[in-house]
């Protein structure tokens, strides 16, 4: 206890956790900034675990150089003799020295976990998802870099062997993912898959984890044991786990790459819906956006006929199932909407646009100039003129009739829907003459 | 063996002894490239300062990494306190017991003395219940209870040493192994340390390995000369003085300790009256 204590107070291990904290946090706030980023927040607890996985291409080097610098310390330091006279066995030194370690990168990544949530913890609004067994598989991922760093660092006790492991547990972290095959899963850190919506399928995460232990523990054996010929034996059980994992194809869902790896989430993907009418629905994974979509939603769904479309008006799709079926009046599946670490919806005109393209696409098979006029037209009237302005069809002498009169409007788009549905091109004729 | 010391073999009688070699060789290298480091040493050693002289490359070092159980004989018989370092468990006993100081060791920057000297502590698997004391005391002995709290890398080199001794002593050892433990003292460190392992040495077995001669006849009970890996003369300081009176002059500023230490290298005989 003494040894992890001083080496988390006077080692390697202090400098580690505020080296995490201070680059995960910096990595946060600079992605704050941008703001830009698409796909890794959903207000939700696995967005935030999402998150750190992305910030271990970072956080994952830093470990493995700091266990190269400790696994190599006695020696670079001309402490082996004095070490090589003490009772207590190697194995317990390293076991001390190794834990601090692993104490200070679970510290180093709860701060940056901390500071997330802490930043946007209003913008939270769904903690389900499983996120506790990817924060596991991101703990002990950067534990199987710490592991990895300390093996090579002992074996080769030089003081430039902390860059030079930091760098290759980048490249070997960082290459895989420009690879779309399963092997580029068993990176050590930032390779799980997130997805709104998803979670981990829970065989996946168990044979992830006997990999990432098995790895881990077979470097620590190499680094410290006595009897090196040990390290085959969790060496074994993690070839045997990537052996399965390997094969695993990695595909786009709709939702998240390799979805081989994950599930949909039921709970996520309950609805959550706004309390006044023109009722809008949103899976649960996105509570946070539904008062601002319900307010971009609900004045084009009060220009539609209630009574003229399916049970689905305003809900918004699930990851799995575009949408294909005019009059479903469905809301795009809203991954990657939000501001970075907001509840703000990134670019409110773009997903009006969107949910009126939505409301009121035509799924025909035939799509003559008069659809595409009347879909312009439509259009038009549920934006009004000023948002549709840069389109020809807001100024076409039909939409600018009808943006006069409410009554007509309504009646005009409820034929044009019910046109939709039928895919009936002589009443699309009719509606644009 | 040339001849040992009456006054050793006479505590040999009184105590059991706690260092005891048979037959030690120890060989570096394999075939023709292979060096003979120690070669057949038998040594007794009971409780007292024992100094271990002998030329650059005599194999002192070699006797101190063996006696520390860090290198292991190529062949002979290595008992401390009564136990044969051979056997794994033996040895760790061994280890508990024992302090050690090489020749050169290295520290850890950021550590204060007292982590420093609390990690070899726990390393040393004294119980925590005692470690705190044992910390505290050792670092007194060696006089750098007011630098308790300096990091090491701010200590001078001197000081170093005294820290390094200290985590030799923080288990109260049986035996104490120090090579070349007064390189870099002043001459008032010097003198402090003498009076601290003379100190040491009623209830503990030190050896002493050295090149300086004065350290041996001002702190040791017992001289140990060692030439190409053999102890060749074992006994009392004060006979080597005398040996040196026998031989050579003060013309040339050496001190007829040097002389004596010097002569019986080469083979001189101690004069009579000294010699068993």
């Amino acid at each position: 206890m003494i040894a992890a204590k001083l080496e988390l107070r006077r080692g390697a291990g202090l400098i580690l956790l505020v080296s995490l904290a201070a680059v995960g946090s910096l990595m946060t706030a600079m992605a704050g900034l941008s703001s830009d980023r698409v796909g890794a927040w959903s207000s939700s607890g696995p967005g935030i675990v999402s998150w750190l996985n992305t910030t271990g291409l970072v956080l994952g080097p830093l470990a493995a150089a700091a266990g190269a610098w400790v696994g190599g310390r006695d020696r670079r330091l001309g402490v082996e003799e004095l070490l090589a006279a003490v009772p207590m066995p190697r194995w317990r030194c390293d076991v001390a020295s190794f834990g601090a370690l692993v104490a200070a990168v679970i510290g180093g990544l709860l701060v940056v976990a901390v500071v997330v949530t802490g930043t946007v913890l209003p913008a939270i609004t769904y903690a389900g998802g499983r996120w506790q067994v990817s924060v596991l598989l991101v703990i002990l991922g950067c534990v199987a870099c710490l592991a990895i760093g300390f093996a090579l660092g002992r074996l080769v006790p030089h003081r430039w062997s902390a860059p030079v492991v930091a760098l290759i547990v980048y490249l070997l972290s960082g290459i895989p993912t420009y690879l779309d095959n399963g092997v580029a899963q068993l990176a050590l850190v930032s390779n799980l898959p997130s997805g709104d919506g998803q979670r981990l399928r829970l065989s996946v995460a168990a044979l992830a984890i006997v990999w990432l232990v098995g790895l881990a523990a077979s470097a620590l054996l190499v680094a410290s044991a006595r009897r090196r010929h040990w390290a085959l034996v969790p060496a074994v059980l993690a070839v045997v786990a990537a052996a399965q994992l390997a094969p695993l194809p990695v595909q786009w869902n709709g939702n998240s790459y390799s979805a081989t790896w994950t599930e949909p989430d039921p709970d996520a993907m309950s609805q959550v819906c706004s309390t006044d009418e023109p009722k809008v629905c949103l899976n649960a994974v996105h509570a946070a956006l539904l008062p601002e979509v319900t307010e971009l939603a609900q004045p084009i769904l009060a220009e539609l006929p209630p009574g003229s479309v399916a049970a689905e008006q305003g809900l918004e799709h699930p990851a799995e199932r575009p949408a294909n079926a005019s009059g479903e009046f469905a809301i795009p599946f809203l991954e990657g909407r939000t501001e970075l670490f907001t509840t703000d919806v990134r670019d409110p005109d773009g997903l009006r646009a969107e949910l009126a393209d939505s409301f009121l696409s035509v799924w025909c098979a035939e799509r003559t100039p008069a659809v595409s006029r009347a879909y312009g037209i439509a259009i038009a009237l549920v934006l009004g003129p000023q948002a549709a302005a840069e389109g020809a069809e807001s100024q076409d002498r039909v939409a600018v009739r009808l943006q006069r009169d409410p009554s007509a409007r309504r009646a005009w788009l409820a034929d044009y829907l019910k046109a939709g549905r039928t895919c009936d091109l002589s009443a699309f004729a009719e509606l644009v003459s | 063996m040339m001849s040992t010391d009456p006054r050793s073999s006479a505590s040999a009688a009184g105590h059991a002894s706690t260092i005891r070699l048979s037959g030690l060789s120890v060989r570096y290298g394999r075939g023709r490239g292979a060096r003979r480091a120690l070669d057949s040493v038998d040594l007794d050693l009971t409780t007292g300062v024992h100094g271990l002289l002998g030329p650059n490359g005599a194999g002192k070092t070699t006797l101190m990494r063996v006696l520390a159980t860090i290198l292991t004989a190529t062949s002979g018989e290595v008992r401390l306190l009564g136990r044969d370092v051979r056997h794994e468990r033996d040895r760790r006993q061994i280890r508990r017991q024992l302090g050690y100081l090489p020749q050169a060791f290295g520290s850890y920057p950021r550590f204060t003395v007292r982590e420093f000297v609390a990690y070899f502590a726990w390393l040393k698997e004294v119980p925590s219940r005692r470690a705190a004391a044992a910390v505290d005391r050792a670092i007194e002995r060696v006089g750098l209870a007011d630098r308790a709290d300096t990091r090491m890398k701010s200590l001078s080199g001197g000081m170093l040493r005294r820290a390094g001794l200290a985590q030799a002593l923080v288990n109260d050892p049986d035996v104490l192994l120090l090579d070349e433990p007064t390189v870099g003292l002043d001459p008032e460190q010097r003198i402090t340390f003498r009076r601290l392992l003379r100190e040491v040495g009623a209830d503990t077995t030190v050896l002493i390995s050295t090149h300086i001669v004065d350290d041996v006849a001002a702190i040791c009970d017992q001289a140990i000369l060692v030439r190409e890996g053999r102890v060749v003369l074992r006994t009392h300081p004060a006979q080597l003085e005398r040996l040196g009176a026998a031989f050579g002059s003060t013309e040339d500023g050496t001190s007829a300790l040097e002389r004596g230490y010097t002569a019986a290298l080469h083979g001189r005989a101690v004069p009579s009256g000294v010699a068993q």
